[in-house]
């Protein structure tokens, strides 16, 4: 018996049946798939070690098992696995927000963004379980910045360097205990205006920091997004105010070059 | 701009101004400039006043901005301005602000009373040291370490040399580079590298020998890989016994047997001479060439170039790779790098190669191949050796902290020298002592065993550092002081540690900005800092207390004390010539002792050309390497390649190199030969292993400080052992199991972690040392290095078995 040709299969029924079908989910899929859904707006910015508490589809965990288990063992969703279209990586598309947050809002990310950092400026550590050999596994997520779900890869704020572990070390789980230590940590301070209508100056350094959009833009937490992220020379405006961006720069030792 | 009108603003702007004017009230009663001569730093609108300062741990000498707000370090931030880090730190460097708050810092004088440490005056416990040390001079040690400020280690020299004509004056420094040190004299005849950070902007070739940069030196490491981010071509090679984050950014690894990094560089000598791709001009110009004498002596014996071809002659590739396993052909790739001219080719190492029973002779090996191959003097092309410690150069090498020198490079077997210093000192002629004292090894070794079988030293001050922990074979050489009642142990410190455990008297020390300082970093660079927060408790200076012991001393009548005039070694004048007791604590920082003994101290830094800056210059900077004179101008200008012309103003013009302390005396550095010889202890049917101890990124050395900050604690908490899973699968080890290290000497339980942080090879172990709760030194070797006696800390025999949960009976 030959294969039939292809406009002898178009023609039979049962196939027109099925491609109408699998058409409809395709198009209804891409269009509820672009919608922000209202929970998922309003959950905000939910860090990586939130991963923790989220229940699987079914709730039942699998067990590993052995390669040589995987033709016998029914395999299950992980931990991590959930079934939702939104989960996907993507941008987030919501609109920038109209007006600055209010202040307790702003706070309120503050008080989240501080428990993954001993003090405001240093390096936050890792709040997931990494693999220490290789740097191209963090700038995956890290470099542009992305949104899983409600989860947000924060976007590096500070250009390429290619030895992450040496400054971020993992922390994977729980909250580190400080009793042992005294130190009293600066914390993060709000921007003020200097008067009404003013722009408010960088309530903290920049170095480090040079890369606004990481907080402020759309990877950012939605409190400290930017009003305005149509306007891309952030430094015409918000004025370094830290004594550490006074400082000189390196002096140039590349004189000695041949 | 301030609102005048908000309150906020208001008290914001009140606090800022009580801050400044406590800030000046404080400055001045620290002995610092207040005036405009550089003008101190003033606190910014969050009350947060920040300054400069190296960073407390290794010795890459990283500058941290230090944010200081009501007398407390509140946050630590990258130094822009500093040319070293260039504004990047590590993460220890981040958080090195929290090592002044663990809560058990030590807060007040302890004495061991019926076994148990209680709490007595300062000026009590120096009294009981000093009449410990008044009756048997002879019979005390002083050991510090290379995280002595400048300062600190001058003192403790001019008091033990000076003062008490002692020489049993050493530093742990000797444990961690001595043999660099001996390497670089028999090579050039003056210690200390002759390029510096630059060539890594410069090099295209980088080879790490046996030295785990990705974790001990990550700012420099980073330095290196970053330039590829920036679009540059840069071939880094990582020759070691185990796989490490190093390893993830090398285009090439050789994984060698322990020992062999002798054949290695032989091998690649063997080659360029074979193959006549030497560099003949470099060589005919600048070089000569040494070979071992019998005995081994640190300048050996001269031999001609047929010679040295001829010693090298059994190192074939195939040779070499017989004894380290690394393929022929990757010895022939690392011969042709060489042969290269258009390369410029750095070699980077630290303890792999210095921790070595062939410590020396691997030194002058790395050298000699940089020489021979003329990869030397140009910006990238250099042998570099890397600290571990802030200061092991500024204090050790420099000042002299060591049991056989004096400062600037000056010898105590050297009559010229000894009298140069009692003169520059102005004490009485042979006031120095001409026999060298105890080093490391053997001045433990002396404390451990009983007065009466020849243990010479009764009292042993230790100052910033914790041989409990860091010593090799700790139950030979520190455990065994334990019981033996006529052996006092001074130790000055910041929190309880393994080394105060068998303290019989316990100083609190103040730490890093709570005291003024100046270190000394890898690539000859000078830094200063100001105390910036008051150390806790009673804790006080480790300077202060010197100077306060010498004059209990003095009180005492020890005639040491007083120099030829009769005034004490430490008098010290205020900027209106009139006299500061600085032994008193409350007068101590009336004025600035670390400048007043910096600027005495400066003067002996000519000899060997190491001229170091003067103190001013210093504040004003981000640090200044080594010589720095003075050109036509007055400004004063900095060093960045030795014995280059146009770059060392000590180079004749038209030398082109000129190396101008030969040990020959005639301008040439020397390229050894020097003999693969088997490790002190190799693996054998039943300790099959070889163990090699470390550190990781997140701790410092014995941990003493990092323990105390909590997320490097929760990082890494505990040591644990690597090995290979091949090795693993064969002896039913699995991750996380424990099990059973037994050396010689002792044996210890641990986790095994695979593929971890580290893969060490086939027949290795790895065990970090930071741990205090696990002390694998207990396990280690004291073989040292003939010449530079620093032990092996990287090999030694072992056995590993699981451990089989015991069947009670």
């Amino acid at each position: 018996m030959t294969m039939p040709a292809l406009p002898e299969l178009l023609a039979s029924k049962g196939l027109r049946v099925i491609l109408a079908v699998g058409l409809t989910v395709a198009a209804t899929g891409y269009v509820v798939g672009l919608r922000q859904s209202r929970v998922e707006s309003q959950r905000g910015v939910v860090y990586g070690r939130d991963l923790v508490g989220v229940k699987p589809v079914d709730a039942k965990l699998p067990t590993i098992v052995t390669y040589a288990q995987l033709s016998t063992k029914k395999l299950g969703p992980n931990r991590d696995w959930t079934t939702s279209l939104a989960t996907l990586a993507r941008p987030d598309q919501s609109p920038p927000p109209k007006k600055p947050a209010p202040a307790e809002e702003r706070h309120a990310i503050l008080a989240e963004r501080a428990k993954r950092r001993v003090f405001d400026g240093a390096p936050p550590y890792i709040p997931h379980p990494t693999t220490p050999m290789s740097v191209s596994a963090c700038l995956a997520c890290h470099e542009k910045g992305l949104t899983v779900g409600g989860k947000v890869a924060a976007r590096m704020s500070h250009p390429v360097f290619a030895n992450c572990t040496q400054c971020h070390v993992e922390i994977a789980s729980g909250e580190l205990d400080h009793a042992n230590n005294s130190f009293a940590a600066l914390t993060a301070l709000l921007g003020e205006p200097a008067s009404l209508g003013a722009p408010p100056a960088m309530p903290h350094p920049m170095s480090m920091r040079n890369e606004c959009q990481s907080c402020h833009g759309s990877t950012g937490p939605h409190a400290l997004r930017t009003t305005h992220p149509e306007r891309t020379n952030c430094l015409q405006c918000h004025a370094a105010t830290s004594p550490l961006d006074a400082a000189p720069v390196a002096r140039d030792s590349s004189r000695a070059s041949r | 701009m301030l609102d005048p009108f908000s309150p906020l603003d208001r008290r914001r702007f009140l606090r800022a101004t009580a801050l400044a004017t406590a800030t000046t009230i404080a400055q001045a009663r620290a002995g610092m400039p207040t005036g405009s001569s550089p003008a101190r730093p003033q606190p910014d609108a969050q009350g947060i006043t920040w300054d400069k300062a190296p960073c407390r741990f290794c010795g890459t000498g990283c500058h941290v901005q230090v944010g200081v707000r009501d007398n407390r370090v509140v946050a630590v931030a990258g130094d822009r301005a500093a040319d070293v880090n260039k504004g990047l730190l590590c993460v220890k460097g981040y958080h090195v602000g929290m090592i002044l708050y663990g809560r058990d810092r030590l807060t007040e004088p302890l004495l061991r009373d019926n076994g148990r440490l209680t709490p007595i005056s300062w000026d009590r416990a120096l009294d009981i040291l000093a009449r410990r040390i008044q009756a048997d001079p002879a019979k005390f040690g002083f050991y510090g370490s290379g995280q002595w400020t400048i300062p600190e280690g001058y003192a403790a020299q001019k008091l033990m040399r000076a003062g008490l004509g002692n020489n049993h004056l050493d530093a742990n420094a000797r444990l961690c580079m001595a043999s660099a040190v001996t390497g670089y004299l028999s090579c050039y005849g003056v210690d200390e590298p002759a390029g510096c950070y630059d060539d890594l902007d410069h090099c295209d070739v980088c080879i790490f020998w046996g030295n785990n940069a990705a974790e001990m030196h990550p700012v420099l490491f980073s330095r290196l890989i970053d330039r590829r981010t920036r679009g540059q071509r840069i071939e880094l090679i990582d020759i070691a016994t185990r796989r490490t984050r190093t390893t993830e950014h090398c285009q090439d690894y050789l994984e060698m047997r322990p020992q062999s990094d002798l054949a290695i560089a032989n091998g690649i000598a063997h080659l360029l001479v074979k193959n006549e791709t030497f560099d003949r001009e470099f060589v005919q110009r600048y070089c000569a060439f040494k070979a071992d004498a019998d005995p081994v002596t640190l300048h050996g014996r001269p031999i001609d170039f047929d010679e040295y071809k001829r010693m090298l002659e059994p190192y074939t590739p195939q040779y070499v790779e017989r004894i380290s396993g690394v393929p022929a052909e990757k010895i022939e790739r690392l011969a042709g790098l060489f042969a290269n001219r258009n390369l410029r080719i750095t070699s980077l190492w630290c303890m792999g190669m210095n921790q070595h029973t062939r410590g020396t002779a691997i030194n002058r090996l790395v050298h000699g191949i940089h020489l021979l191959s003329g990869h030397f003097g140009k910006p990238g092309d250099a042998p570099t050796s890397l600290t571990g410690q802030p200061s092991a150069c500024g204090t050790v090498r420099e000042v002299g902290t060591l049991c056989h020198i004096l400062p600037g490079g000056r010898q105590i077997a050297n009559a010229a020298h000894r009298a140069e210093c009692e003169r520059m000192w102005n004490v009485p002629a042979n006031r120095i002592k001409p026999e060298i004292g105890h080093h490391t090894v053997q001045m433990f070794e002396k404390f451990c065993t009983p007065t009466n079988q020849g243990g010479d030293i009764t009292t042993l001050f230790v100052q910033v550092t914790n041989p409990g922990q860091s010593l090799p074979e700790l139950g030979k050489l520190f455990q065994a002081k334990r019981g033996l009642a006529d052996k006092f142990l001074v130790v000055s410190d910041v929190y309880p540690t393994a080394t105060t455990e068998l303290a019989d008297l316990v100083l609190p020390a103040a730490l890093w900005v709570e005291k003024n300082g100046i270190f000394g970093n890898s690539e000859r660079r000078t830094q200063q800092w100001f105390r910036m927060v008051r150390p806790p408790g009673q804790a006080r200076d480790d300077c202060w207390m010197t100077i306060a012991l010498a004059r209990k001393l003095f009180d005492l009548g020890v005639a040491g004390m007083r120099d030829k005039d009769g005034n004490f070694l430490f008098q010290f004048k205020d900027a209106q010539n009139r006299d500061v007791p600085a032994w008193d604590w409350d007068r101590y920082y009336d004025i600035n002792v670390d400048e007043k003994l910096y600027e005495d101290y400066r003067r002996f830094t000519h000899l060997e050309h190491k001229d170091v800056a003067p103190y001013d210059e210093l504040v004003k900077t981000r640090g200044l390497r080594w010589p720095v004179v003075q050109d036509t101008s007055g400004a004063w200008k900095e060093t960045r390649f030795r014995f280059v012309e146009g770059e060392d103003p000590n180079v004749a013009r038209g030398r082109g190199i000129q190396f101008y302390h030969s040990p020959t005396r005639n301008d040439r550095a020397q390229i050894w030969f020097c003999a693969y010889e088997p490790a002190a202890e190799e693996p054998n049917d039943d300790y099959p292993f070889w163990l090699c101890t470390g550190r990781v990124l997140e701790h410092w050395h014995t941990g003493t400080m990092t323990t105390r900050v909590p997320l490097l604690r929760r990082a890494v908490p505990a040591a644990y052992v690597e090995m290979h899973p091949d090795d693993a699968a064969r002896l039913g080890i699995q991750n996380g199991e424990i099990v059973r290290i037994v050396t010689r000497r002792g044996e210890m339980r641990l986790p095994a972690w695979l593929d971890g942080r580290g893969r060490p090879a086939r027949g290795n172990l790895f065990v970090p040392f930071f741990d205090e709760a696990k002390l694998i030194n207990l396990l280690t070797l004291n073989a040292y290095d003939p010449l530079s006696k620093e032990p092996d800390y990287k090999k030694c025999a072992a056995t590993v078995r699981k451990v089989v949960a015991e069947v009670r009976p």
